[in-house]
């Protein structure tokens, strides 16, 4: 029974990281079928400067600089760059790009920090273990889930409230009215990549106490974090978290009932998803 | 077939790169036959791949079968996995489509690897004979050059018939092509398992190459490297899969023989081949 509970909760921490990484890949999928390969490389990136900083600025500094200094780094790659190249007909062109991306990134990340693996202690603050009645449980991961619940919440309410959030939502409804009614969907879809790469950096960091950083990590993340998108269904926050749960969930069990096998469970679900319903478990409506 | 008589004239170790990039350009043709030809991307082409290597490998060094047997074991194989994925995979779309048979990859990959008493599980195969026709690595490439043209001009000539022009059709517009009359999804299906025998004899003819293969050649590395050099070669034409394939796999031997950044290279060559328009040449 403890063992179940924590299995779960490490599975839920592992959620919140995943939502992360998966939230702004769905969203610029969802706006404008725009498939970011560079995604991983963020996340990795994100980890790897938190490694660095966290002499210099602490990690509650790191958590701040590396998700910034990252969405520096994508506004300008998107801007100067991949906006170029925006619409469904380019796909092949964002793929090469994002992918180029993608391996120039791993390549300076690998000269830039080494080729071992790293590991970081939980910040101060957080260290230890809390005592949960039937078993205890590193506090450092329970508050990497409220942090995911805050991020899931504070999107939400940007979505619906803000004026950014409408024009998502009517650019990733319809992007040729959205752009007769004068969005300029290119910005947004500018603006929702760089937030969603900072994003993915932020579960970089708060990802660094729990998974080794190593090279290889960020093509690791990409794939799962491509999972969690097309079980969702892309272009919907709401659905990514839920679809988070579950793939994190059972990358936890999977992991300890059947150590050797645990991909294996994630790609069975992957599969049965999708070939049972095509365009995701949580999409209402097919995508246009 | 310039290169192929470039690399003759050079010889030594030109001639086994040249051999090599011919098989990666059959490996990228049969991927280009869903790529260019339905218009899905497919990252699951590393398991049929590895599952011809595998196949044709096993059945020489275990069994002693004859060779040509071995490759056609090697395709027939790979031609079953994809008569398994196919129909499944091809009820998804788009992004869909790319993460099922990106699963159906990995999963083959890790049944693979765990099968330790057939495949030897991660320590991989080796000692795999060499075709008898490779003995003189010259004749290899030759008769490797030849069955690329083949299979080149067999797959022009697939998709210059009905059957071809009714997918190439559906591609553009797919209820106008299965309201004439086409039975489009079934045909898919076909082009989808004959693209998997074809890349599975590229693995097949790959294993006796290069004498050693691990389960590492199933995965979704081996799936995007192909890929890659669909994309490259414009991604709509079945002789340009081929000769990206030509072109990445001489690009990898000259830069890795040289420094450790064949990732910042290739990363900054992807990026190079977009922005400079070389994709779009002749496009409206």
């Amino acid at each position: 029974m403890d063992l179940i509970l924590l299995y779960a909760l490490n599975g839920l921490s592992y959620a919140s990281i995943l939502y992360l990484v998966a939230v702004g890949l769905s969203l610029t999928y969802g706006l404008g079928r725009f498939l970011d390969l560079a995604h991983g490389g963020f996340y990795l990136l994100g980890a790897y400067l938190c490694l660095s900083l966290v002499d210099s600025v602490g990690f509650y500094g790191a958590l701040v600089v590396a998700p910034l200094a990252v969405m520096v780094l994508a506004a300008g790659v998107e801007r100067l760059v991949l906006r170029r190249y925006a619409g469904q007909h380019r796909a092949v062109e964002q793929m090469l790009l994002t992918f180029g991306l993608a391996f120039i990134l791993s390549d300076l990340m690998r000269t830039v920090f080494g080729g071992r693996i790293r590991s970081l202690p939980a910040p101060e603050l957080l260290a230890g273990t809390i005592d949960l009645g039937i078993a205890s449980f590193p506090i450092y991961r329970l508050a990497v889930i409220l942090v995911g619940l805050i991020v899931v919440m504070t999107i939400a309410i940007v979505l619906r409230r803000t004026r950014l959030g409408t024009m998502v939502r009517a650019a990733a409804a319809d992007r040729s009215v959205a752009a007769s009614l004068g969005i300029d969907t290119g910005r947004v879809l500018g603006t929702t990549y760089a937030l969603g790469a900072g994003l993915a950096a932020f579960g970089g960091v708060i990802g660094a106490p729990i998974i080794a950083t190593s090279t290889g990590l960020d093509f690791a993340t990409l794939i799962l974090a491509l999972i969690v998108v097309v079980v969702a269904g892309a272009g919907s926050a709401g659905a990514t978290f839920s679809s988070a749960i579950l793939v994190g969930l059972f990358d936890s069990f999977g992991r300890a009932l059947v150590p050797r096998l645990s991909v294996v469970a994630l790609f069975l679900l992957l599969a049965v998803v999708l070939i049972m319903r095509p365009y995701g478990l949580f999409a209402r409506r097919a995508p246009g | 077939m310039v290169v192929t008589i470039a690399a003759l004239v050079i010889g030594g170790r030109t001639v086994f790169v040249a051999t090599q990039a011919a098989i990666l350009g059959i490996g990228a043709l049969g991927l280009a036959l869903v790529v260019a030809r339905v218009g899905l991307i497919s990252l699951g082409h590393g398991a049929f791949f590895g599952i011809g290597a595998y196949t044709s490998a096993l059945m020489a060094r275990d069994l002693g079968t004859p060779s040509v047997l071995g490759l056609a074991g090697g395709v027939g194989a790979a031609m079953a996995y994809g008569a398994f994925v196919g129909p499944l995979a091809l009820r998804t779309r788009g992004l869909a489509f790319v993460m099922v048979t990106l699963a159906f990859g990995e999963l083959a990959r890790v049944a693979l690897q765990q099968s330790v008493g057939l495949t030897g599980g991660d320590t991989g195969l080796s000692g795999i004979p060499r075709q008898p026709w490779a003995e003189d690595p010259r004749v290899g490439l030759v008769v490797t050059a030849a069955v690329l043209l083949a299979t080149l001009e067999g797959a022009r000539w697939l998709m210059a018939t009905t059957f071809g022009r009714s997918i190439d059709a559906a591609r553009q517009d797919e209820s106008k092509a299965s309201s004439l009359g086409y039975p489009v999804a079934r045909w898919r299906t076909i082009l989808f398992v004959i693209s998997a025998g074809v890349t599975g004899l590229a693995g097949a003819l790959f294993a006796h190459h290069t004498s050693f293969i691990s389960p590492e050649l199933l995965s979704w590395l081996t799936s995007g490297e192909l890929l890659v050099m669909v994309l490259v070669g414009g991604a709509l034409s079945l002789a340009g899969a081929v000769m990206g394939a030509i072109g990445l796999t001489f690009a990898e031997d000259l830069v890795t023989s040289r420094t450790d950044h064949w990732e910042l290279v290739l990363g900054a060559l992807l990026m190079l081949v977009v922005l400079s328009g070389w994709l779009r040449r002749g496009r409206p």
